[in-house]
């Protein structure tokens, strides 16, 4: 495992070389339109960020995503805490999560549109994103607990909270940490790829979208960078903020 | 009230491991359970703690009894500390007095480590220490103080007697001088019944 990790771990040296790569590549080519510099693209980014259209449209898209990946958390960890324990609503759920699961994002974003305005797509879009993966991780997490743990819990009669603080807490929290960092990605990625078809005014999605039109590249560039960030950002604030508070937790007195 | 076990079987699959298995613990006394490996003597105390379910036979006398355990395995959260892992099992004992049993175990160096970082000996003391504390009527020990060394093999088994004086002890064991450090009041040989 660390291995593997140390394996996933981004070196400077190598960001740096695809950027000059990067930048030859677009000396060589001399059309923007086509691949634009990682000079220019810094540039455009830097006048973005001094407008308040561009943080207006990071706000309405960060905080409908949030929404919809904090709504899927909830409803994931809520169903598969009674999925673990009725088999009967397990096997009713277990369709309904195949089914998100196997269809195309794509479909879900226009057949949403046809039920709901675009303002709001990317919640429910980040939403279907989010659920079956913390649906199926937790329940499995919850399934596969070390029996011998919840043996010792019913010779000591532990009440249920007692249960859920010092067992079920951390034998599914490597799940359900697993399914967060999974979703995260996918709910960003997910998210603009709706804001980009429905439109909403003022998304980050807009912003792609009116780039495409304009065949402004700078832009594309600037606005896929942003999305990067966040979308990093966010998922190492999340597991920072979720690994602290299951500490606390665990050592409450 | 003593508890009674009547014509207790079980087998996994083919293989029979008891065979109609009856006796009687006095309240309040320290019985220890002897007999070759394979024997089912930790299938027998699984049963009695309601963990292992009989094929058929009966337990009377155990129904509204508390009971308390120190498991063939540790049974820790690995992650947590010593008294995180007491605490647990007596929510109401105040964390002084947990302390107090740190000590005398031995364990005050590692009182903030996580059970990962103990030793094979470290954690077996955890584990007796979360039995006692723990609020009982009957204590089953399931090779309790294996993994002991010279050093606190003794002073461990002490402290188990004199906290466990006028509570039923059940105590799974293959020695002999085990039995008699734990002043048991009888030695019941499941080979021999």
């Amino acid at each position: 495992m660390n291995s593997s990790k140390h394996n996933r771990k981004i070196k400077l040296w190598a960001v740096l070389v695809w950027l000059v790569i990067w930048q030859i590549g677009s000396v060589i080519i001399g059309q923007e339109i086509l691949l634009v510099s990682p000079v220019q693209v810094l540039i455009r980014l830097s006048r973005l960020i001094i407008t308040y259209e561009f943080w207006h449209s990071i706000g309405f898209s960060f905080a409908r995503i949030l929404l919809g990946f904090l709504s899927g958390v909830i409803f994931g960890v809520l169903l598969a805490g009674i999925g673990a324990r009725v088999k009967l609503v397990r096997e009713f759920l277990e369709p309904l999560v195949q089914t998100i699961k196997s269809i195309p994002v794509a479909s879900f974003i226009i057949l949403i549109l046809v039920w709901i305005s675009s303002k709001n797509l990317s919640v429910v879009i980040s939403f279907l994103m989010v659920f079956p993966i913390i649906f199926t991780n937790v329940r499995d997490g919850i399934l596969n607990m070390d029996t011998k743990l919840l043996e010792m819990a019913d010779v000591f009669h532990l009440p249920l909270k007692v249960r859920i603080r010092y067992i079920y807490v951390s034998q599914v929290l490597p799940f359900f940490s697993a399914g967060c960092s999974l979703a995260l990605g996918l709910c960003w990625k997910a998210g603009i790829a709706a804001e980009v078809i429905g439109i909403p005014k003022d998304s980050i999605g807009e912003n792609l979208y009116n780039a495409k039109v304009y065949l402004n590249t700078p832009d594309l560039f600037a606005w896929t960078l942003v999305i990067i960030i966040i979308s990093v950002l966010f998922e190492k604030i999340f597991l920072f903020l979720l690994h602290k508070g299951v500490g606390k937790i665990e050592h409450m007195k | 009230m003593s508890i009674k076990v009547e014509n207790l079987y079980k087998s996994f699959g083919e293989h029979i491991v008891l065979n109609g298995i009856s006796l009687e613990i006095e309240e309040g006394k320290t019985i220890c359970i002897m007999g070759p490996s394979g024997y089912g003597k930790t299938t027998l105390i699984g049963i009695l703690m309601g963990i292992i379910k009989p094929d058929s036979g009966s337990i009377i006398g155990l129904e509204d009894k508390k009971i308390s355990a120190v498991f063939q395995e540790d049974r820790l959260l690995e992650n947590l500390s010593i008294i995180a892992n007491i605490h647990m099992v007596c929510q109401k004992i105040d964390v002084m007095k947990i302390q107090e049993g740190i000590k005398a175990l031995g364990l005050n160096e590692a009182i903030n480590q996580p059970i990962r970082e103990l030793s094979g000996g470290m954690k077996r003391r955890v584990a007796i220490l979360r039995a006692l504390f723990a609020d009982y009527d009957v204590l089953f020990l399931d090779e309790a103080f294996k993994e002991l060394d010279m050093a606190t093999y003794e002073t461990t088994i002490e402290y188990v007697r004199n906290k466990t004086k006028g509570k039923t002890v059940i105590c799974i064991t293959h020695d002999k001088d085990e039995a008699k450090l734990l002043e048991a009041d009888r030695v019941i040989e499941l080979d021999k019944i």
